[in-house]
């Protein structure tokens, strides 16, 4: 066994004015005889007459004091250091602090502020933040994250760079379309802060793995944009007692708030149930401005920031609503709803459930095949001319991008007010982005006696897939 | 209302740095008449040793002097107990103070730094306290308007500390009856301050340095001089002789400074008696002074407590 023996600057005179050396041994005892069987000096100085060694040396091996494991007889691998240490004074190698000179000059101007200082910077080290999500939200709170000097930070993100991600997702470059974003990420936050200790999930988030994950951390984020995931985040951190940075996107506007059950509301007391599928579309169906997902993410983490100090007053029991249009920020206080169903105070919910079915988004609730019908079918009946009425749902900004030829537009939410514009004795197949917000559309349709209404499964993006390749796409 | 001056409360904690007793060690001579030995006891300093001397001149000079205020942080090296002086003033008067300290110091004082609110910078662990005096110079060079680097190791404060006020105790506690004064060496502050009064007032007494026998030792706040980096401060013409102590002879000479005399010391405590009982043996007895740098409390955690005698 090979391991390096670290010299303390007296005695590298007597090992040629090295630092370190390396001996054969298996256990301490045989390491530091064979380093001091050839060099009379050096023995001099580590072992008294009698053979032990000097009592004001302290060994350890790798982080440990020998005293603490097997003294000397405690045994070595392959590739281990052992450190000398005079005990100058008691000598703890690794206890306490672990500020570095390095840290000094990268953090210099946070120690200048005395709500920062050393004491806060060391908390930033010692701190556990796990960003769900390394995509809009993700990108700006994992590169300022880094920067300040979070110690430790979780990753949990499944999904590969896309082409449409690079207008808002900062963290990610064009080369690294393909890639997974986890490990993209992971490069840029290296290439900032080595320091930092980067603790990869790369998977989704469950109800299965959501509180083994979650457990290690002092604060969780939310960067995802869905609300299964969502509710799932927030009924973890009021099982497990953690505090959930949240924040949420859409269009030009964005939410913030901070929720700790044990101190203040959670998302389910400002948010109970979810909404119906498919009647807020997501940013991937209704589009974002690629500087909010900045804005809002850099708020989440000067309050993750905030927590982790101690300083300041937290969002928690305020939400803060901006719009970018209007360049506005407005705040509501949230109160902790006593009937809430996780954190009231005869709470229902104690163990994490199945979140796609809370919201609607189970099998259960899928379409049954004779209320879909695929692109291809819709496609030979388009071409064979049957009399098919094609609904398009989706935005008019969408609708400006592409289009099934020959289709009626009515976007979901005005549905309702418009739907006399069509007629129940017509076959009519309703599509959106991705068959999320069609879906919502039939439902409703049916309900009010549309008894010929289809979904195209898979929306447009499936259409422009399987039957038009050279539709645009978004 | 009563006069809170007719009563002795209100006393500043500053104001208790130094005057501290001067103790007989009896059981530590009691087979050698002709020998006396008496110690400084500075563990009585609040701060808990001889450095809040040094510290507390260093701080009031750089205040005359316009170096400390505005926001200015005091920056130094130190193996803890200058740190801790410097800590307890700083939290006292309201100053920021960052120390860099090598990382192998008593977790205690790590602690004890901590509870006083200072900004602690450990330093590597195998460069000992060169080390952290190294790194602390860099720092103020490199953020020299951010900085107060105090330097305790080239600061004529520290010295003076001690010519201003350890050096008159003794005199005044002894009237210069005795034959030699010994001092540890670390900054050589203690040593120098108190020689350059002695030299002045009482020539004939023998001026002693203590130093470790090697540059690999556990006495704390202690210096092997001719391998380390050497303090501007010590004037080792001072010294009459220089006597090399061994760490086991120190720590053996603190297990009976507690079980014999009561007096819980550190290991540069030990040094200083053991390296009065070496001339004594060699000069047929005498009468010392010496300073026991600081209390035991901080140094419990070391091997050598293990041992019964």
């Amino acid at each position: 066994m090979s391991v390096k023996v670290m010299i303390p600057t007296p005695l590298r005179p007597y090992v040629g004015n090295r630092d370190a050396v390396t001996a054969d041994g298996a256990t301490v005892d045989e390491v530091l005889s064979n380093v001091t069987a050839a060099n009379q000096q050096l023995k001099r100085h580590l072992f008294d007459d009698s053979g032990q060694l000097r009592n004001f040396v302290n060994v350890y091996l790798n982080d440990e004091d020998i005293r603490y494991l097997q003294r000397g007889t405690t045994p070595v691998h392959e590739g281990d250091t052992i450190f000398l240490i005079p005990s100058i004074a008691g000598g703890s190698s690794g206890a306490g602090s672990d500020f570095t000179y390095d840290d000094i000059q990268r953090y210099s101007r946070h120690l200048l502020l005395p709500e920062v200082g050393l004491s806060g910077q060391l908390k930033l080290k010692r701190a556990k933040v796990l960003v769900i999500g390394a995509g809009g939200l993700g990108s700006p709170l994992l590169l300022y994250l880094a920067a300040a000097g979070v110690g430790t930070i979780g990753i949990v993100d499944f999904d590969v760079v896309d082409f449409s991600n690079l207008q808002r997702q900062v963290i990610h470059s064009e080369k690294d379309v393909g890639r997974k974003k986890i490990d993209s990420a992971e490069e840029r936050i290296k290439g900032i802060n080595p320091t930092v200790k980067i603790i990869k999930f790369e998977e989704r988030i469950t109800s299965e793995n959501a509180l083994d994950i979650i457990k290690n951390f002092d604060i969780v984020i939310d960067g995802t944009d869905n609300f299964p995931t969502r509710y799932l985040v927030n009924d973890a951190c009021v099982l497990l007692g953690k505090t959930n940075v949240y924040g949420s996107i859409y269009r030009f506007e964005g939410q913030v708030s901070v929720f700790d059950a044990r101190k203040g509301p959670c998302y389910r007391c400002l948010y109970e149930n979810p909404p119906p599928p498919g009647l807020v579309p997501s940013c991937a169906e209704g589009g974002v401005v690629g500087v909010l997902p900045g804005i809002i993410g850099t708020i989440q983490a000067m309050e993750t920031i905030k927590l982790i100090l101690g300083e300041g007053e937290p969002l928690i029991g305020r939400l803060v609503l901006f719009d970018a249009m209007k360049m506005k920020f407005k705040e509501l206080t949230l109160r902790k709803n006593p009937r809430c169903p996780v954190c009231g105070e005869n709470p229902t919910v104690h163990e994490l459930i199945d979140y796609e079915e809370f919201c609607g988004l189970g099998r259960g609730n899928e379409l049954s095949d004779d209320l879909s019908i695929s692109a291809e079918e819709l496609d030979r009946k388009l071409k064979a001319k049957e009399p098919v009425v094609v609904l398009d749902v989706r935005e008019p900004q969408e609708w400006e991008i592409n289009r099934i030829d020959g289709s009626l537009f009515i976007p979901v939410n005005d549905l309702p007010s418009r739907v006399s514009e069509l007629s129940t004795a017509d076959e009519i197949v309703v599509y959106c982005k991705g068959g999320q917000r069609s879906s919502y559309a039939v439902r409703f349709m049916r309900d009010i006696g549309f008894k010929k209404v289809r979904n195209l499964t898979g929306g447009i993006v499936e259409w422009a897939l399987k039957v038009d390749p050279s539709m645009a796409r978004y | 209302m009563r006069n809170n001056l007719a009563y002795d409360a209100g006393w500043s904690l500053l104001s208790r740095i130094g005057n501290t007793p001067l103790l007989a060690l009896r059981k530590m001579t009691s087979d050698m008449p002709g020998t006396r030995i008496y110690a400084k006891a500075e563990c009585f300093n609040p701060g808990g040793s001889v450095k809040d001397r040094a510290a507390s001149k260093i701080i009031e000079d750089a205040e005359k002097q316009g170096l400390l205020g505005n926001g200015r942080i005091l920056l130094d090296a130190s193996s803890g107990n200058t740190a801790i002086a410097y800590a307890m003033i700083c939290a006292v008067k309201g100053y920021r103070c960052r120390l860099v300290i090598p990382r192998n110091v008593a977790r205690e004082k790590i602690e004890m730094l901590t509870a006083y609110g200072a900004d602690l910078v450990l330093s590597d662990p195998l460069e000992g306290t060169d080390g952290a005096q190294r790194l602390a110079r860099k720092m103020s060079e490199e953020e020299p308007e951010l900085y107060f680097y105090a330097d305790q190791y080239n600061n004529d404060s520290n010295w003076r500390a001690h010519y201003e006020g350890t050096a008159v105790e003794i005199v005044s506690q002894t009237r210069g009856h005795f034959d030699y004064f010994v001092a540890g060496v670390g900054t050589g502050g203690t040593f120098t301050g108190v020689s350059r009064y002695l030299r002045e007032v009482f020539p004939e007494i023998k001026r002693v340095s203590v130093e470790p026998d090697g540059p690999f030792h556990g006495l704390e706040g202690l210096k092997r001089m001719d391998a380390s980096i050497r303090p501007g401060i010590y004037d080792d013409t001072l010294a009459d002789m220089h006597v090399d102590v061994t760490t086991e002879e120190a720590q053996g000479a603190v297990r009976r400074l507690a079980r014999q005399e009561g007096l819980l010391v550190g290991p540069s405590s030990g040094a200083a008696v053991v390296a009065c009982l070496k001339i004594a043996r060699e000069h047929g007895g005498g009468s010392f002074v010496t300073v026991f740098p600081d209390g035991g409390q901080k140094y419990l955690g070391e091997k050598f407590w293990e041992v019964k005698e």
